[in-house]
């Protein structure tokens, strides 16, 4: 499974080459910049993936998880509410961070609960 | 069950649920409530330019294009392009389920609140936001632009826009982590693999939308974020960062939709499989350094190099063209709908590649720059190219995810309606943009003789809504009196053919060896060769 981390660091590399070749062209630095940025984040996510491979075993199952989760619906919500608030006023932000500090606590809530099935299962 | 309880589980099971399939069903059904809406808008366009400029105000027809535009590209076929991926590329690579379904299904959520956000500015006293579907600044800052419906603009794209990325991230975890033994790199399906490359560009492309719309969020609050034309030429440079590759992420995957129908209804292996693949690599490369041609125009940056980059696009085009027709030469054809519409997108989409290799040359843009010309180009591009692709798609899975056929005749009709629309609609265009008709003015003078051409463009979007309703009929005839699909109704070759219609909860009860790309053809071929 380590050949899923070459596809992006050949597609990252392969931008930076295409971001190179504007060197001949004398580029303004933002038209270098920002596909240099995004070439480099490619390669080092890539990198990374890379380094999990080796670390780790591939999950091939079914992981035990909710089949539904409201919880990760609040915290969207409460993200969503928390940033439109940013145009709106302080009150609309903290109306949405405690929405998402709510769905947080679910999330949590059904991580512990699924950690405490896959013990009960003799999975961990 | 209670009255109350009865709708509220219904609710729970599809807009609460982890499985990637029930998101990606709430995710199309999203997106394609905001086509209606976006279709409406469209048509009140176009009712403005077929009545003389007698319908709306120049402001009130701002907010048309602006939340068409946007609805379109930010709430509809991205969404939809990966919502497909969301829910075929965990099938398609024998995985049990996407990788993060609680990711994938706050990028639902994500969306939604996006797209109310959006269109919540209609609703504000100022109205929704009418700066484009890229929110230019100066246009787009407080002086020009005040209101909360601008804001809540920003907010909106930003969300449905982070939503996107954390699809991307899930679907393309799920095809470089999550493959059943033996399905190798080189051994995905084309949709898939059209699925990893768009994922890219979302994953390292998208950001920049983020990063532009915080700067010019910040520019409307505090001021001298963006400032003076530098600070325009760097909101429109972190923009097209976002809004070249995003014409990509409209296409790839509508690329692999009709790469699989085609294959399936030619009885063929997918030609040049390999030479397709890396061409996608190559394209998706590309298509990240080719945005400043559409900033020709400023002159401020190397118009040479994205001219050279974006005229190169042809080559790996070239390449899936070939492909394409290679697959078809001397195939069994069988002529479904599904087949058709993948027809339809190769013809029309040729049309809007090669005027794009005209706007790829800076001369030639210089003087079609903000005309018709390019609205056309672009239609050809995602109308008459993506959405036909969709459909081609959509005719194709429909069994796979309902368990039921859809009826070929309404559906021929419903191709034979939006053929003639489409063309109908944008062919014009082309005609009227090369004569000077340029975009986004409510009213033009009766002198200019073009009122004739946006009539008959008119008429072909009323015959576009048409198309749309006969396929909305189609569907509700199809699922009210179903024709039962079974496992593989099309002799398919792919894996999501080898489960059930519709999937079960973890896709698979058991999966067939794979050794190639097309592991039911495998099969097939196997029993062929031993004669059962």
């Amino acid at each position: 499974m380590r050949r899923a981390a070459v596809v992006l660091l050949v597609w990252g590399l392969w931008l930076a080459v295409l971001t190179g070749v504007q060197a001949v062209f004398a580029p303004k630095l933002i038209q270098f910049a920002i596909p240099a940025v995004a070439s480099a984040a490619c390669v080092l996510v890539g990198l990374v993936v890379w380094a999990l491979d080796i670390r780790q075993e591939q999950v091939d199952g079914p992981r035990l998880i909710t089949d539904s989760s409201v919880a990760t619906i609040a915290l969207v919500v409460g993200v969503a509410v928390a940033l439109i608030g940013a145009g709106f006023g302080l009150w609309l932000i903290l109306i949405g961070v405690g929405i998402m500090a709510l769905g947080l606590g679910g999330v949590v809530r059904e991580q512990r609960e699924r950690s405490r099935e896959l013990r009960r299962e003799g999975l961990r | 069950m209670n009255a109350v309880a009865m709708p509220a589980r219904v609710a729970s099971r599809t807009l609460a649920s982890s499985d990637h399939k029930r998101i990606a069903g709430a995710a199309c059904m999203v997106a394609f409530a905001f086509f209606l809406a976006g279709g409406l808008l469209a048509l009140l366009m176009r009712s403005q330019l077929a009545a003389d400029g007698g319908v709306v105000s120049q402001q009130t027809y701002n907010e048309l294009f602006t939340m068409h535009g946007s609805t379109m590209v930010y709430l509809v076929i991205v969404p939809v392009a990966l919502a497909v991926g969301l829910y075929f590329v965990p099938l398609q690579v024998g995985a049990a389920e996407i990788a993060g379904p609680r990711v994938a299904l706050a990028g639902l959520w994500m969306l939604l609140c996006g797209g109310v956000s959006m269109w919540s500015g209609f609703l504000t006293s100022g109205g929704a936001a009418a700066a484009s579907w890229w929110g230019f600044d100066p246009l787009s800052d407080s002086i020009h632009s005040p209101g909360s419906g601008m804001e809540l603009w920003i907010f909106g794209v930003m969300l449905a826009t982070l939503g996107q990325i954390l699809w991307a991230g899930c679907i393309l975890s799920t095809a470089l982590r999550r493959r059943a033994p033996g399905m190798t790199l080189m051994r995905m399906p084309v949709f898939t693999w059209t699925m990893v490359v768009t994922c890219v560009m979302v994953v390292f492309g998208f950001p920049a939308l983020l990063l532009a719309l915080g700067l010019l969020w910040a520019q409307r609050h505090f001021g001298d974020v963006l400032v003076d034309g530098a600070g325009a030429v760097d909101y429109q440079a972190l923009f097209w960062f976002y809004g070249h590759p995003v014409v990509y992420v409209m296409f790839f995957p509508f690329v692999g939709m009709v790469g699989e129908v085609l294959a399936t209804f030619s009885s063929r292996r997918f030609f040049g499989y390999s030479a397709f693949v890396v061409a996608l690599l190559a394209f998706a490369g590309l298509s990240m350094t080719v945005w400043a041609h559409h900033m020709y125009t400023f002159g401020v940056l190397s118009n040479k190099y994205f001219a050279l980059t974006s005229t190169a696009l042809i080559v790996p085009a070239g390449i899936e063209y070939f492909d394409f027709l290679a697959t078809l030469w001397r195939g069994r054809l069988r002529f479904t709908t599904s087949f058709l519409f993948a027809l339809g997108f190769l013809v029309q989409f040729l049309v809007g590649g090669l005027t794009g290799v005209i706007l790829a040359s800076p001369p030639l843009d210089y003087g079609l720059n903000m005309s018709y010309f390019v609205v056309a180009h672009f239609h050809y591009t995602i109308f008459a190219g993506s959405a036909f692709g969709l459909f081609a798609g959509i005719y194709y899975w429909f069994p796979k995810i309902t368990g039921a056929m859809l009826r070929e005749r309404l559906g021929k009709l419903h191709f034979v309606l939006m053929v003639i629309g489409t063309n109908v609609t944008f062919f014009p265009m082309f005609i009227l943009g090369a004569e000077g008709m340029t975009r986004r003015i409510a009213r033009y003078p009766a002198s200019t003789g073009w009122q004739g051409l946006n009539i008959l463009e008119t008429a072909g979007s009323v015959v576009i809504a048409l198309s749309v309703l006969v396929f909305m009929w189609n569907m509700l005839v199809s699922l009210r009196d179903r024709r039962e699909a079974g496992d593989d109704p099309w002799g398919a070759q792919t894996l999501e053919w080898a489960t059930s219609s519709p999937p079960p909860r973890h896709n698979f009860h058991e999966l067939p060896p794979i050794r190639s790309y097309a592991p039911l053809l495998d099969l097939r071929e196997a029993r062929e060769e031993v004669g059962v």
